[in-house]
């Protein structure tokens, strides 16, 4: 089963124009106007997925253009948490999926960048799902299972 | 070896100098062979830079690291200390916690209880996840259920059992002594949450065999009463399906009487001052921003074992890379234990792990992806009546040995860490009944789930003894000599080579004939930072490093080589204690001295 994002329409619509702004690979993060539609684009710049960032990424995400010509090096969690902060995103998604304890952004694993889970402009990875099992959001696909043990966390056992 | 996983070695040693150390470590990759540890370097701080104004320079300022090219393993190379203007806040406090576990937790809710200014390091997301049980001897809430434990007969059986402790022989009395206050306080602690404790033996419900009435059970279970459960006010827990978080419950604890938790916020190394003394750490916030913790009255190192290193791990005990299923989370990289040698402080020279002895395998060695962590072993395949051997096909020990012994001879004498289980068609009628649990923690022991395990390729079915042989690929002289061995015996009625118990000796003589491997299975290293008998961490001189503190697995002096098999509830019983005295010390608050 996936879970559907709660998505307003609105906010699918601006995704072409989020991705005008990321194609461009402009310096500013402030800058809300398209200035350049070149396709051509720095190594370091955000990279885009072609004219349709995938549902669950970042560009999708983003429809005003916040990550805008942000370089994939200073996509860095500080720069993410300066919007977002740890509070709200930890409020956010406690109990996710509906199991108990369950909180992608606050869980015993160091789970390291935000982007090592949210893409950019590719499919999110639900870096959890190396070990466990839960459902994935929409457009998400699950980590590779890793060498560790799958630990389904809906049982109530704990060695 | 299993490769290391380059992001967590970045949060676990992030610094300045990350490149240089980066190519040490992958250069040290082939050192693990080498096993004794040498002679230890003198103790020297490695934040004594000039510019580093907590900590002047003491007589011997360590000279900028290199990466490891004189055969020590990169680990042990304290990291370049974090350039003075990249670091963006100072805060100081009285007790600095690194590790918000099973052991830094206890420890933060009595600081703060004690109303101490603690702040809490944690290089996870959030505090760490809720174990079995904890575990302690006479507390009152034992003693009013007249759970009594003698504590000559325990530490003199726990002595027996373990060759007499590896570790510091006071240790055990250490833990004898205080649990009881330890766990009085913890219920009082619960009850305002709205929690009680349990002591496990008290319940009919058992998560496996103990050893406890039950038929068969080897004469070297000695068992008591010291394993406890977290439970809910009306008395539900884990075992009737409503586990109590009780990490979580100890967190808010420490919080709602002042404790400062700081997460995704690793500690990279420890600070002294001129006279040696720990001053407090250097860590690497969430923003990944260079942060200073200076802590008034100690340091306490709480941050788990070393499992998740696994060039570590084998340095200090290379059966451990036999090791296949890590019950783990990659957190546990040993960073309390690094950051100890860095300055000076000596390891454990032999450690143990807490093991699980026959977790399921596939032929191809992965973990079978239809069994979860909870029910991973084969259904029967772990029961005492199986003839189990080695891959050449030798029989190495009883199969009947108290819960987790077993896997001491899997590691040492085997090549491979592995054993296969061999059990034939009669086994449900031949299997003592009140000698095994049918639904057990780890599986189910019926011929239903054999037979499903059979379809799935975890379990062989074969019609003579002559086609199992063939397809374990046991050197056939070897097996065939260990099988007819066992059947004798069995005949026998007395196993003379390892006097397993005889009710457990079962012949194999009804095919079809079942085999299913089993692999090592371990929780968590045992064995870390030597320490005194105030928690304190010693130096390669025996002498304890001013201001250091650790408790947990991070902490050595308790077990040695030898993980108590018996002792259900050890690691978590005694690294709480030890932690929340580990705080008592700092403070000056009375305990239970050993006598040494
Ligand atoms: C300049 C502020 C800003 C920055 C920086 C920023 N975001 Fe956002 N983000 C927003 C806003 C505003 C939204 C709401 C969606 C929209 O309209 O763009 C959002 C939406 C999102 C969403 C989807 C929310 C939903 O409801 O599904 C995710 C996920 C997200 N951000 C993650 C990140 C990550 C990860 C980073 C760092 C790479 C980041 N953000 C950086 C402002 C920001
Ligand atoms: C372990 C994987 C993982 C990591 C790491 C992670 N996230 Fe998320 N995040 C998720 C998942 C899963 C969701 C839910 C997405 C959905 O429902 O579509 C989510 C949702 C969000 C949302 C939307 C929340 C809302 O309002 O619904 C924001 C914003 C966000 N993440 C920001 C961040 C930031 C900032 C970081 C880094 C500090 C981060 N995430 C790190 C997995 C992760
Ligand atoms: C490397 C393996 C691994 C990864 C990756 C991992 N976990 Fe876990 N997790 C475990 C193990 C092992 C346990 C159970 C340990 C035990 O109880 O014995 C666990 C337990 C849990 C629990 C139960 C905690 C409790 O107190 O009952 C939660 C919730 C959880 N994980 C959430 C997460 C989230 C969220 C992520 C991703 C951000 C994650 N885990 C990533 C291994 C992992």
């Amino acid at each position: 089963m996936k879970l559907s994002q709660k998505k307003h329409p609105l906010l699918i619509a601006g995704i072409t124009a989020a991705l005008v702004f990321a194609l461009a690979g402009c310096a500013s993060t402030t800058s809300k106007a398209p200035q350049d539609t070149s396709p051509s684009q720095e190594e370091s710049a955000a990279p885009t997925g072609g004219t349709e960032a995938p549902v669950g990424s970042l560009m999708a995400a983003h429809t005003l253009g916040q990550l805008d010509g942000v370089a994939l090096e200073d996509m860095t969690s500080k720069f993410c948490l300066s919007c977002h902060p740890r509070s709200a995103i930890s409020e956010a998604t406690q109990d996710y999926g509906g199991t108990p304890g369950y909180n992608p952004h606050k869980s015993h694993y160091d789970a390291g960048a935000c982007t090592n889970c949210h893409s950019v402009d590719g499919q999110s990875v639900l870096a959890c799902d190396e070990c466990h099992t839960e459902d994935c959001p929409e457009g998400w696909i699950p980590a590779p299972r890793g060498e560790n043990p799958v630990w389904d966390l809906k049982k109530a056992f704990k060695e | 070896m299993k490769e290391i996983s380059r992001r967590s070695f970045l949060t676990g040693a992030a610094v300045a100098g990350v490149s240089a150390a980066f190519a040490g470590t992958l250069a040290g990759c082939s050192t693990t062979q080498e096993k004794a540890p040498e002679t230890p370097e003198e103790p020297k701080a490695p934040a004594t830079d000039a510019t580093t104004e907590a900590a002047a320079a003491p007589a011997d300022p360590a000279p900028a690291p290199t990466p490891a090219t004189d055969g020590k393993p990169a680990w042990m190379t304290a990291p370049d200390p974090v350039p003075e203007d990249e670091i963006v806040e100072t805060t100081d406090c009285e007790i600095l916690i690194v590790g918000a576990g099973v052991a830094g937790l206890p420890a933060a809710m009595m600081a703060a209880e004690a109303g101490a200014d603690v702040h809490v390091l944690e290089k996870g997301g959030s505090f760490g996840v809720a174990r079995l049980c904890t575990a302690g001897f006479n507390s009152d809430l034992q003693k009013s259920l007249g759970l009594t434990t003698d504590r000559k007969d325990f530490i003199m059986n726990t002595w027996a059992i373990t060759n007499g402790v590896n570790g510091r022989m006071s240790s055990y009395g250490l833990w004898f002594d205080n649990s009881a206050e330890y766990i009085n306080w913890l219920e009082a602690a619960f009850a305002t949450k709205g929690y009680k404790l349990i002591p496990a033996a008290s319940l009919e419900y058992k998560i496996t065999n103990d050893g406890i009435g039950m038929a068969g059970a080897s004469e070297l279970w000695q068992c008591y009463p010291q394993m406890i459960y977290f439970a809910n006010e009306d008395g539900s827990f884990f075992g009737t399906g409503n586990p109590v978080n009780w990490t979580q419950v100890m967190e808010e604890y420490s919080t709602e009487h002042g404790a400062v938790f700081h997460y995704s916020t690793p500690a990279l190394y420890l600070e002294r001052d001129a006279s040696g003394r720990v001053t407090g750490v250097i860590a690497k916030n969430e923003n990944e921003d260079y942060v200073r913790f200076n802590a008034s009255k100690g340091v306490l190192l709480t941050t788990g074992d070393m499992a998740a290193d696994h060039d570590m791990m084998e340095y200090y005990n290379p059966d451990l890379a036999k090791v296949v299923r890590y019950n783990i989370n990659q957190n546990d990289s040993g960073d309390g234990q690094k950051m100890g040698i860095w300055i000076g402080a000596e390891m454990d020279t032999a450690i143990c792990a807490d093991m699980w002895s026959f977790s399921a395998i596939m032929m191809d060695g992965k973990l079978p992806d239809f069994l979860d962590g909870t029910h991973f072993y084969a259904g029967v395949a772990s029961l005492p009546g199986n003839l189990m051997v080695d891959t050449t096909g030798r029989r190495i020990a009883a199969e009947n040995l108290p819960f987790q012994a077993y896997s001491v001879p899997k590691l040492t004498c085997t090549p491979d860490g592995m054993t296969w289980s061999i059990w034939d068609s009669a086994w449900e009628s031949k299997y003592p009944k009140d000698g095994y649990f049918v639904e057990d923690y780890c599986t189910s022991n019926t011929q239903e789930e054999v037979d499903k395990n059979v379809e799935k390729g975890l379990t062989f079915k074969f019609d003579t003894i002559e086609e199992l042989c063939k397809h374990c690929g046991f050197d056939e002289e070897v097996f065939m000599a260990s099988f007819n061995r066992y059947n004798e015996l069995c005949d026998l009625g007395e196993d003379l080579d390892f006097y397993k118990d005889p009710v457990w000796m079962c012949k194999l003589d009804t095919p079809p004939f079942y085999c299913s491997k089993t692999c090592s299975s371990m929780t968590s290293t045992r064995g870390g930072l030597k320490q005194d008998e105030r928690m304190r961490v010693l130096d390669t001189k025996g002498l304890p490093i001013p201001g250091l503190y650790a408790a947990g697995n991070t902490a050595g002096s308790f077990y040695g080589d030898v993980y108590p098999p018996n002792v259900m509830g050890s690691g978590i019983g005694h690294g709480q204690c030890f932690g929340w005295l580990a705080i008592r010390e700092m403070l000056g608050l009375d305990y239970i001295h050993a006598n040494i």
